[in-house]
């Protein structure tokens, strides 16, 4: 039972979490217990990141997707009328989807288990994710050197330093699409 | 890394059994005789008047989706923040103009009214 | 000097001391391959053995420490029957919680309801991941500690949501509504307020923000850490905002409105009885009791001693970290119980008013002058070499003016803004359940 195997076995639970998630926003009857099943579906794919040694992405999906998002999708059924306890009844289309979508499934699960996917060194940091050595950086691919220590891909400092130098362009437009979804937002909710 | 987010994982495992062995003795100790009277929804003694699932007004949306842009603002703010002392000034500037545009959606909003709450 | 001290027991990994000991002599029998696995999940398991049971601990005597608290303030005397000076009543309310009946409304949604009440406690008890107890004592020093403590105290909401809408009943949706909303809120002014800090540390591990605020005061032993001391001397106007968001975030009185009992008898927890309301109970003071400990964390130095030099750090062979740790969360406690005892009441729209207008340009104000103010000062000791007490007294001086100043003109600016009458409408809305009637839009 090595790390990998751990650690694999915990991708299957995260999965499965975030499958089962899904499976239980098009299954429930009511369209508040559809919006708790997408939570817990979210919570999976946070999950995953963590498996794939993405902790800071696993961090922010969490923040914005369970903190965030799914308030934004709760208070929209709060102020739907209709739709809030009503429970809506399966609309007879469950074969015809069973039918479109295994082979679909079939494909993509073939696609996935044989496709030769490109692993990294960097799934296993060093504990704290900070800096490293020069021996462990050679290892590590986009290890940046600063002063006499070496950042590591996944650590928030490295991510910083790339924003505000290479993707600085990216960056501010990001802000640019921020406002304008302020102000959508607030032209179409106030009409 | 692994090695503390499997702790986390053994905490996350311990912290959902604490409200279940609560759940468990409770269930044990606890009288249970329900009645049709105990059972209706509380409220100030008068009986309820329509479905509680009411119709909630706008203004919670609107202070929900000011609230994700934001959340996703501060997300940039973090990795610009750790990784802020060795830069050079342009990263300052960088920042500056991104809060600068994010501030005048916080004035849009004040100023049509979107934040408040009536 | 003090790494030879460090104990690292609760570190999660290799380097912890009763992980090599389990795999030496306890684990020998075991194969290869299974022996790390076992040694990782069985000093894992002691280490929340050992957070449960401070933790718990340290909330029931909460609960008789601010009955009596507040009880002092309100000129009572608080418990005092069970147990000699009410040292046993946190386990008497236990017990009585325990044996209480449980009465779900017929109308409720069943699961919804159940699972509100189990799902409330996890995430309170998750963000005790990351805080240290002492100098190594951390369990889990994630790269991105602070990060996670906030994402995860932000999941609370959920089950909130699904105690409010699964009791069916008015008073608890509303309640729902108005702790998500208020939540919301005040997370942005919380997470502002503290990416000061997170600028000045360098760092969002709850380690390194506490090693950057040594090079004053105590310890000493970070040489590149920052050289203002404790954040709290750098960053006032940052942790004024912390503490006040904090109050809203875990809705303790004055930010109580979604509990607000002579309005929506008790919000969201209004149709919970026995175990189950007491779970809520459970859930608010884990997260009162982690958010002090943050705070200490992110502004008073965390586990040092506040006395220069080091002073009474360590005790002989004994590193006295988690003494200062424990004496500094209390004391943000005993803060938030002083707010309890001695603030009425806030109304919605003059909370959210608040949160909106004032704490977030306030602390984007605050942010955007400590980026530059620390540019600077970085800069200006690369340049001049300046080092030890001198440089120090130069930072903090140069970040109280600052703060200062942005004080005074925050109070100006907020002074003209409400002078223009840009403030909250104060309207008596006398419709229905105060400011915030839900029904018609």
């Amino acid at each position: 039972m090595s790390q990998q195997t751990v650690v694999q076995l915990v991708f299957g639970v995260m999965a499965a979490l975030s499958l089962g998630g899904a499976m239980g926003v098009v299954m429930a009857r009511t369209v508040f217990v559809s919006a708790l099943w997408l939570i817990l579906s979210f919570v999976g794919v946070a999950g995953l990141y963590i498996t794939l040694g993405a902790g800071f992405l696993a961090v922010i999906q969490v923040l914005v997707y369970v903190g965030a998002i799914s308030v934004l999708i709760l208070f929209a059924i709060m102020l739907t009328e209709d739709v809030m306890g009503d429970e809506h009844p399966n609309n007879g289309q469950v074969g015809l989807a069973i039918i479109l979508l295994t082979p679909l499934i079939f494909l993509l699960g073939k696609w996935g288990f044989t496709a030769n996917w490109p692993v990294k060194a960097a799934a296993i940091l060093p504990r704290s994710g900070l800096s490293v050595d020069a021996a462990t950086a050679a290892a590590l691919p986009g290890a940046l050197k600063t002063g006499d220590a070496f950042l590591v891909p996944d650590s928030v400092a490295y991510l910083g330093r790339v924003l505000m130098t290479e993707h600085f362009l990216a960056f501010e437009v990001v802000s640019v699409v921020l406002l304008v979804a302020l102000v959508g937002a607030i032209v179409i909710a106030r009409d | 890394m692994v090695d503390n987010w499997g702790f986390i994982a053994v905490l996350t495992l311990v912290a959902f059994t604490v409200p279940l062995i609560g759940l468990a003795l409770s269930w044990l100790l606890r009288p249970h005789r329900p009645g049709p009277i105990k059972q209706t929804t509380y409220e100030c003694g008068l009986e309820t008047i329509g479905d509680s699932w009411v119709q909630f007004k706008v203004q919670y949306y609107l202070y929900a989706l000011i609230f994700v842009l934001f959340d996703v603002e501060t997300v940039f703010l973090y990795p610009w923040a750790v990784a802020f002392l060795g830069l050079p000034l342009f990263a300052l500037v960088e920042m500056v103009i991104f809060l600068g545009i994010l501030a005048i959606g916080l004035i849009y909003a004040w100023r049509k009214g979107a934040l408040e709450w009536v | 000097m003090m790494m030879e001290l460090m104990p690292v027991w609760l570190q999660a990994g290799a380097g912890n001391p009763l992980r090599e000991f389990l795999l030496e002599n306890i684990l020998t029998g075991l194969s290869e391959a299974w022996r790390p696995l076992v040694a990782d999940l069985l000093t894992w398991s002691l280490t929340c053995a050992l957070i449960m049971g401070i933790v718990q601990v340290t909330m029931l005597y909460c609960t008789l420490l601010e009955r009596k608290f507040v009880g002092r303030i309100q000129d009572r005397i608080g418990p005092n029957r069970v147990g000699y000076w009410g040292l046993l009543q946190p386990f008497a309310d236990m017990v009585k919680m325990l044996t209480k009946e449980d009465i779900t409304p017929a109308v409720a949604h069943r699961s919804v309801y159940n699972l509100g009440a189990i799902l409330v406690v996890p995430p309170a008890i998750m963000v005790f991941a990351i805080l240290p107890l002492s100098l190594g004592l951390v369990a889990s020093d994630l790269s991105v500690g602070f990060l996670y403590f906030i994402s995860v105290a932000s999941v609370v909401i959920v089950p909130i949501f699904m105690a409010g809408w699964g009791s069916r009943n008015k008073f608890a949706l509303i309640g729902a509504m108005r702790a998500v909303a208020q939540t919301v809120s005040y997370e942005i002014p919380q997470v502002l307020s503290v990416v000061g800090v997170l600028l000045l540390a360098g760092s969002l591990s709850t380690g390194d923000i506490i090693l950057a605020q040594g090079t004053v005061g105590s310890g000493a032993q970070a040489s590149q850490g920052f050289p203002g001391g404790w954040f709290i001397l750098t960053q006032p106007i940052a942790f004024v905002i912390y503490l006040m968001a904090t109050t809203a975030e875990v809705e303790r009185t004055p930010f109580d409105i979604p509990e607000a009992e002579s309005e929506i008898i008790a919000g969201y927890h209004t149709e919970y009885a026995g175990i189950k309301f007491g779970l809520f109970q459970l859930s608010q003071y884990f997260m009162t009791i982690a958010s002090a400990a943050l705070g200490s964390v992110l502004f008073l130095g965390g586990w040092m001693s506040p006395f220069p030099g080091g002073l009474l750090q360590t005790l002989g062979p004994l590193n006295l970290g988690f003494f200062w740790m424990g004496a500094k969360t209390l004391l943000l406690i005993l803060g938030f119980m002083w707010l309890r005892g001695t603030w009425p009441r806030l109304r919605s729209d003059q909370l959210m008013g608040f949160a909106w207008k004032v704490l977030v340009p306030l602390s984007l104000a605050n942010l955007l002058i400590t980026a530059l103010l620390g540019w600077l000062l970085h800069g200006w000791w690369n340049a001049s070499g300046a080092q030890g007490l001198g440089r120090s007294a130069v930072v903090v001086v140069a970040f109280l003016a600052a703060n200062g100043l942005l004080l005074f003109g925050a109070m100006l600016g907020f002074g003209r803004l409400r002078a223009k009458g840009g403030r909250p409408d104060i309207r008596f809305e006398a419709t229905g359940v105060g400011s915030s009637v839900e029904g018609a839009a």
